[in-house]
C-alpha cells in the first residue's frame, strides 16, 4: 500500500506507465518464450484462443489443429489427396465419383458430432478448386466434410500454393486459459496494489469480469453470427449495459472496473502487431490507397464535425473519424486513449462502426458487381473503406481470390496506420485541444507532463517489433524475421491477450455506462450526419485514388 | 422490479442472440461467409487468422506478373 505524505515516482504511481510495464512484462516473456522455441529447447508456447461452435457452445473451450501444406510442384487431384492423408492433418481426404466426374472430399477422421474441420484452398496455375460444406445430415447435425467441385477426371492439374486444413475440437483449451487468466490477474493485481488499491478484492472482480468476456467470446464465435461480423466488442459492451442499466453495476464489481488500465494494456500489445515492413506489400498503388485517403478522410472528417457541424465533444469527432478512415473498433479504441475520450464517446464510435461496417459488407461487393467495376479496384475500395479486416476479407472474396487477397492486403497496410495517427491525436491534444487557448503556448515539460503515457508503449512497442525483433530474429534463425515474430510472438501471445484486453474494456465500459449518458452523446443525430458525411467522402475519395494508383499510374501492378 | 427489467432485458437479448445464431442469413455476402467459414468478426489484420495465406497468394500474384511478357 501506498505510505501517505511520500512523493512517489509517476513511473509507479500512474496507471499510464503501468500499462507500459504490464505490455512490457508480456512482450519480453512472449519474445523469451519464442527464442526459446526456436532454438529448439521447448514447444511453441501459446494463449489459445477461444474456438468457433456451430451448435454446441462448448466447442469454444476447445483448440484446433491448423496444418498448412506448402505445394511447390503442381499436383493433380489424386496427388492432392496423397498429400493430404500424409500429413495427418485430424482429416482424411477422398475422392469420390460424382455425376459429371470425381470430387475431392475431405472429412474428419474423428466420430461423432465433435469433429468439426474447414478447408481453405489457396493453388493457383490450375483449375481453381473450392469446397462446399456438405449437407448436414438428417440428424441436423452440423456439415463434417468439404467437397469439391466436379472434376472430370482425378488427373486433372490444380497448380500449386498452400491447401490449409484446420480441425476444430482437438484439445481442451481451458486450462491454458485459466492459466493465462490467473498470470494476467496477478501482473495487474501487482500494480494495482503498488497504486494503493486493494488487490484482492481487484483480483476477484477481475476473474467475474473475465467471465463476462468468456460469455461475450463465446457468442461472437458462434459460426452464423461470426458471420454477420458481430464481434466479442459487442457483445461485451451489450452484457455490460445490460447489468449496469438493470440491476446496477454491484459495489463488489466496481475494483476490477478499470477500463482504462484494460485498453492501454491493449493498445501497448496492440503496438507489437503494427509492423512497418508491411506497408510495401503491394507496392506504391497499396500505399497510395491506404495513406494518401486515410489521412484525407481524417482531416476532413476533424473539420466538418468541429466547424461545421460543431460537435461539443473534438473526441467523439476523432474517434468516429479514426473508426471510419482506418479501422474500425480498433482505431476508434486507439483514438479515444490518445484523446483521453469518456467511454460513453467510446461506445458511441464503436456502435456505428459496428452496424455500418455490417451493411457494408453487404451491399458494396453487391454494388461493384452491378457496376461491372474491375475486381482489383473494387478490392481496393473496398479495402480502403470497409472499416474492420474481417468484413473486408468477407466481402473482397465475393469478388473472387485476387480481390479477396488486395482488399485485405489494402487494410492491413491502412491498419499500419493506427501507430502514427495515434501518436499524432495524441501530441495535437496535448498541445492545442487540452490547452487552455489564452494560456501561452506550453513548454516542452509541460507538454511531456500531460503526454498520455501509453503513447510511449504503443509507438515503443511497434518501433521494438518493426526494426529491433524482426530483423534480430531473421538473423538469428535464417527466415524471415516477419513470420517468424508473428507466429512466435504475436500470434502466439501478445495478439490473443491483447483481444482479451480489449474484451475486458468493453465489458467495463459497458458496466460504467448508462443509457442517459450514451443518450446525451447523440446530439440531435451530429454523430450519425458526421459518419454518414464522413464515409461518403471516403468512399468517393478512395475509389478516385483507387483508379488513379491501379488503373491509370500503376495500371499492371497487379 | 430492477430484476424484472433484468431478466426481461436478457431475454430479448437472448432472443436477438437465437435469432442471428439460428434465423435467416438474407444477402449473398452472409452466406458466403458461413459457406467459406470466413471470419467476419476479425478487427485487426493480425486477428485475421488466414492473412499469412493471403499475403502469400499476394506474392505469387506478383511473382507471375513480373514473369508475364511484357509488351513492346
Amino acid at each position: 500500500m501506498a505510505s501517505p505524505g511520500k512523493k512517489r515516482s509517476p513511473l509507479i504511481a500512474l496507471e499510464d506507465w503501468w500499462t507500459v510495464w504490464f505490455g512490457l512484462v508480456i512482450i519480453l516473456v512472449a519474445t523469451g518464450f519464442a527464442i526459446a522455441h526456436y532454438s529448439g529447447d521447448m514447444p511453441l508456447l501459446k494463449v489459445p484462443k477461444m474456438g468457433g461452435w456451430v451448435s454446441n457452445p462448448t466447442d469454444v473451450f476447445y483448440a484446433s489443429k491448423k496444418t498448412q501444406m506448402k505445394l511447390k510442384e503442381d499436383v493433380t487431384l489424386a496427388q492432392l489427396a496423397e498429400e493430404i492423408n500424409a500429413k495427418k492433418p485430424k482429416a482424411a481426404a477422398t475422392i469420390v465419383p460424382a455425376s459429371g466426374g470425381v470430387q475431392l472430399r475431405i472429412a474428419s477422421d474423428r466420430d461423432g458430432d465433435k469433429a468439426v474441420i474447414k478447408v481453405s484452398p489457396n493453388l493457383m496455375g490450375g483449375e481453381a478448386i473450392k469446397f462446399t460444406k456438405e449437407q448436414p445430415d438428417s440428424g441436423g447435425l452440423g456439415a463434417r466434410a468439404y467437397v469439391s467441385n466436379v472434376f472430370p477426371s482425378e488427373s486433372v492439374n490444380l497448380g500449386n500454393g498452400l491447401f490449409t486444413i484446420t480441425a476444430q475440437r482437438t484439445n481442451s483449451i481451458i486450462l491454458s486459459i485459466v492459466i493465462a487468466m490467473i498470470l494476467v490477474g496477478i501482473l495487474t493485481a501487482i500494480g494495482v496494489a503498488v497504486m494503493g488499491q486493494d488487490p484482492k478484492k481487484y483480483l476477484f472482480a477481475f476473474f467475474i469480469l473475465v467471465l463476462l468476456a468468456v460469455v461475450s467470446y463465446l457468442i461472437a464465435n458462434q459460426a452464423q453470427i461470426k458471420g454477420w461480423g458481430l464481434s466479442y466488442a459487442m457483445w461485451a459492451l451489450l452484457f455490460g449495459l445490460l447489468i449496469s442499466n438493470t440491476i446496477g453495476t454491484p459495489e463488489w464489481l466496481k475494483p476490477g472496473i478499470r477500463t482504462e488500465m484494460y485498453i492501454k494494456t491493449g493498445l501497448v500489445l496492440l503496438g507489437a502487431e503494427i509492423l512497418f515492413g508491411k506497408i510495401l506489400s503491394l507496392g506504391a498503388p497499396g500505399l497510395m490507397v491506404a495513406w494518401i485517403v486515410t489521412p484525407t478522410v481524417v482531416i476532413f472528417m476533424y473539420i466538418f464535425g468541429v466547424k461545421f457541424l460543431k460537435m461539443k465533444s473534438k473526441c467523439l469527432v476523432i474517434i468516429i473519424a479514426a473508426a471510419t478512415s482506418v479501422c474500425g473498433v480498433s482505431a476508434a479504441i486507439a483514438a479515444a486513449g490518445a484523446s483521453r475520450a469518456k467511454k460513453e464517446e467510446l461506445t458511441m464510435g464503436v456502435g456505428m462502426t459496428l452496424i455500418f461496417t455490417v451493411l457494408m459488407m453487404v451491399f458494396m461487393p453487391m454494388a461493384i458487381k452491378y457496376m461491372g467495376m474491375n475486381d482489383v479496384l473494387g478490392a481496393a475500395w473496398m479495402g480502403g473503406t470497409i472499416d474492420s479486416t474481417g468484413a473486408v476479407v468477407a466481402a473482397g472474396s465475393m469478388l473472387g481470390p485476387r480481390a479477396e487477397t488486395v482488399a485485405a492486403v489494402v487494410k492491413m497496410i491502412q491498419n499500419v496506420l493506427i501507430g502514427v495517427l495515434g501518436f499524432f491525436i495524441a501530441v495535437y491534444w496535448v498541445t492545442s485541444v487540452d490547452r487552455d487557448p489564452n494560456a501561452p503556448r506550453p513548454s516542452l515539460m509541460e507538454v511531456w507532463v500531460r503526454f498520455p503515457k501509453f503513447i510511449i508503449g504503443f509507438i515503443g512497442a511497434s518501433i521494438l517489433f518493426s526494426f529491433v525483433l524482426v530483423p534480430v530474429f531473421g538473423s538469428m534463425f535464417d527466415g524471415d524475421g516477419i513470420k517468424l515474430v508473428e507466429k512466435g510472438v504475436i500470434k502466439a501471445i501478445t495478439n490473443p491477450l491483447r483481444g482479451w484486453f480489449f474484451c475486458l474494456a468493453f465489458v467495463a465500459i459497458g458496466l460504467e455506462s448508462n443509457f442517459k449518458e450514451l443518450a446525451k452523446q447523440m446530439e440531435g443525430g451530429k454523430p450519425m450526419v458526421l459518419y454518414v458525411v464522413g464515409q461518403t467522402f471516403n468512399l468517393i475519395l478512395t475509389l478516385l485514388v483507387a483508379w488513379l494508383a491501379f488503373m491509370v499510374v500503376f495500371p499492371n501492378s497487379i | 422490479m430492477r430484476w424484472l427489467r433484468f431478466v426481461a432485458g436478457l431475454a430479448v437479448l437472448a432472443g436477438f442472440i437465437a435469432l442471428l445464431a439460428t434465423g435467416p442469413t438474407p444477402g449473398a455476402v452472409l452466406q458466403h461467409n458461413l459457406d467459406q467459414d470466413i471470419q467476419a468478426t476479425a478487427l485487426f489484420y493480425m486477428d485475421f487468422d488466414e492473412m499469412q495465406v493471403l499475403e502469400q497468394r499476394l506474392e505469387t500474384i506478383l511473382e507471375e506478373k513480373e514473369q508475364e511478357p511484357t509488351e513492346p
